[in-house]
């Protein structure tokens, strides 16, 4: 990895040369709070910003998207996304590095997802890295998130002056070198910027979990009636995996359009929380309750995909679900109380 | 290939689901290669008797609150193929339903004072309540994209698709910031979306015009709006608004705290 230095007044230029290449999504306020955009104007980009409302993931993975179309008078069919050029997605926090990872993972498994790779073909990534825990409710720390994971091509950590960045990958490299906008590095700075690395880590220190043994553990109370608790807190809207950066599952429909000229292959998100989800053919439902469908999403999150990807756990702790669960469900709590049936938990540590 | 033959028809509403339709504007003549309207006298001139077509797909908009809603919705499921419960009246007695819990005559003589005895008016019901329903169009009013889409799917012949999930789920779709976090109050977690939340997106709670989402935790909904200091009485308003007469009455006990 080739490490470089940017001056702080010019990450603004990084997001300009970005945006002219790429289709740019950014950190961007909205109503207090933010999201990432596709911004225009590199102004409008917030280098500071706690955390967004939906991870980045709908970059490649829209929440609404058209597969297929057929017209229906010639037969001809046409599954080619307009010709828009790739996304760079700027400022992505490690959590959302470690989502995109995930997600990258979970869509590549054959029989790989088409339309998600067609997105994602040529996409540049630049991560940012969380000086700070960006709100009570993240737990990037216990899921052990905070750090990248190497799922970007260039990496910025902001420290005095600019930005102290990690080059990954050979678009990073060529874009470094091709912008004119870095540094060398200078001997301080290096030192500084360990400094500022060491200080991460302590800020980060905190774990609630063991990572050792958490998708081993969970199966275990699977029979257990804490489920039944929960169930009582949660609401089945599905609101929870609507902000996973890691929940992938979506819908797939045919609707017409134009006078029923064309037909149209439509995918959107869809959420194992909701009632119908598990509905097959025959109306039969085999996740019909509500406590079923709590309990399969923190056995997904926190065992199955782990297991089936060779990760500790798949939830990246970003704290997005339990702070817009007005039932206050979060996976931590949930991961934590299984830990300590089990008798395998760390407590909390100091 | 043959036209889908739909009917309009209006019992007791506002007919602002009607003007949905006609509002497709940009739409309406792509849909007439489909379609052929057959009845519809919000949209047209026509003087003879409303109830004498026979349709492949009738859409009724409105509740049953007299005798003549409720012969003719039988007259209209007799002579339609398919009957679409059209808007939130149709479907769930919607705001004419709030009378239900006032009592026919005290609702009459507060509205119509001396006249109230020339007025004939009886519990409100949704269409369902009175006659075989194929499709449900929630909403108050439907949603324009959706009613398109219905139409599609039935002039190909396919069941239309009918998502249940509460609001809740397309608010975050749509980066809304919850009213709760705002310091107001919803009933998105309970209500069944479609709508893609667009009161929250534009800052007001859901009063819940669609109805019920399926299996709702009416319990949770509760407490939550009593720690935003609504009340009973506040919530059974809330309820009433579009639901007076669509919630069971053990959820509608759970819901508000009331015996
Ligand atoms: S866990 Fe929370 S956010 Fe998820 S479905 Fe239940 S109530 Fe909704
Ligand atoms: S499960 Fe919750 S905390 Fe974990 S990654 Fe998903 S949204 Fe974030
Ligand atoms: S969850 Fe952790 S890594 Fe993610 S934004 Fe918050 S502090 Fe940063
Ligand atoms: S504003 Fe309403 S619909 Fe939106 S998330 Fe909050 S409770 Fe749910
Ligand atoms: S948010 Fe609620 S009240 Fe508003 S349109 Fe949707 S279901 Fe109806």
């Amino acid at each position: 990895m080739k490490e470089k230095f940017l001056p702080g007044e010019r990450v603004e230029d990084l997001a300009e040369y970005l945006s002219q290449r790429y289709r740019l999504w950014a950190p961007a306020a909205k109503e207090g709070a933010f999201v990432f955009a596709q911004v225009v104007d590199a102004g409008d980009i917030s280098m500071d910003y706690s955390t967004t409302l939906l991870p980045p993931k709908h970059a490649f993975l829209p929440t609404a998207e058209i597969l297929a179309s057929v017209d229906l008078q010639t037969g001809e069919a046409d599954s080619v996304r307009p010709d828009d050029p790739p996304p760079a997605i700027f400022g992505v926090h490690p959590c959302d590095l470690n989502g995109l990872a995930r997600l990258d993972q979970a869509m590549r498994e054959p029989p790989a997802d088409a339309a998600y790779h067609r997105a994602n073909a040529g996409a540049f990534i630049v991560g940012l890295a969380c000086l700070k825990k960006c709100r009570p409710e993240a737990f990037c720390d216990s899921t052990e998130t905070f750090r990248p994971n190497g799922h970007f091509d260039l990496h910025l950590t902001p420290m005095e002056g600019g930005f102290w960045t990690s080059v990954q990958s050979d678009a990073g490299r060529a874009l470094a070198d091709d912008t004119g906008l870095f540094e060398v590095p200078t001997d301080r700075q290096r030192a500084e910027y360990e400094h500022v690395r060491r200080g991460i880590e302590t800020t980060f220190a905190g774990r609630r979990l063991n990572l050792k043994t958490l998708a081993a553990d969970l199966p275990k109370i699977y029979p257990h009636r804490m489920w039944e608790k929960l169930a009582e807190r949660c609401f089945s809207c599905g609101a929870c995996t609507a902000v996973c950066p890691t929940c992938v599952c979506f819908d797939v429909r045919d609707e017409m359009s134009d006078g029923c000229r064309t037909a149209n292959r439509c995918r959107s998100w869809d959420s194992c929380l909701l009632k119908d989800f598990a509905v097959v053919a025959g109306g039969e439902n085999f996740r019909g309750r509500r406590a079923e469908r709590i309990r399969h999403r923190m056995m997904r999150q926190g065992s199955y995909l782990a297991r089936r990807f060779g990760l500790p756990v798949f939830c990246v702790g970003c704290g997005r679900c339990p702070h817009v669960c007005l039932g206050k469900i979060s996976p931590l709590d949930v991961f934590e109380q299984c830990q300590k049936e089990v008798g395998s938990g760390v407590g909390r540590a100091a | 290939m043959n036209k889908l033959r739909v009917a309009f028809y209006s019992l007791t509403s506002c007919e602002g689901c009607q003007l949905a339709f006609l509002e497709c504007e940009d739409r309406l003549l792509d849909i007439l290669q489909q379609v052929e309207i057959v009845r519809f006298r919000e949209a047209s001139s026509y003087e003879g008797g409303e109830l004498d077509a026979d349709a492949d797909v009738a859409f009724v908009e409105g509740s049953v609150s007299t005798a003549h809603d409720e012969s003719a919705v039988r007259t209209i499921r007799m002579r339609s193929r398919r009957v679409v419960a059209f808007g939130a009246c149709a479907d769930l007695g919607g705001v004419n339903a709030i009378k239900n819990r006032q009592g026919n005559e005290a609702a009459k003589e507060r509205v119509y004072g001396p006249y109230s005895s020339w007025i004939h008016t009886s519990d409100v019901r949704p269409v369902s309540a009175v006659v075989p329903v194929d499709f449900t169009l929630h909403g108050c009013p439907v949603d324009k994209d959706e009613l398109v889409r219905y139409l599609y799917a039935l002039a190909v012949g396919r069941k239309p698709a009918d998502p249940t999930a509460p609001v809740c789920f397309e608010c975050k779709l749509r980066e809304n910031i919850c009213l709760f976090h705002k310091g107001g109050t919803c009933m998105g977690p309970v209500v069944r979306g479609g709508c893609r939340a667009i009161c929250p997106a534009y800052g007001a709670g859901c009063d819940g015009c669609r109805g019920l989402a399926p299996d709702p935790n009416v319990a949770l909904m509760r407490t939550l709006l009593r720690e935003k200091g609504l009340n009973s009485e506040a919530i059974r308003r809330r309820v009433d608004l579009f639901n007076a007469s669509a919630v069971p009455e053990d959820l509608r006990r759970e819901l508000t705290g009331y015996a």
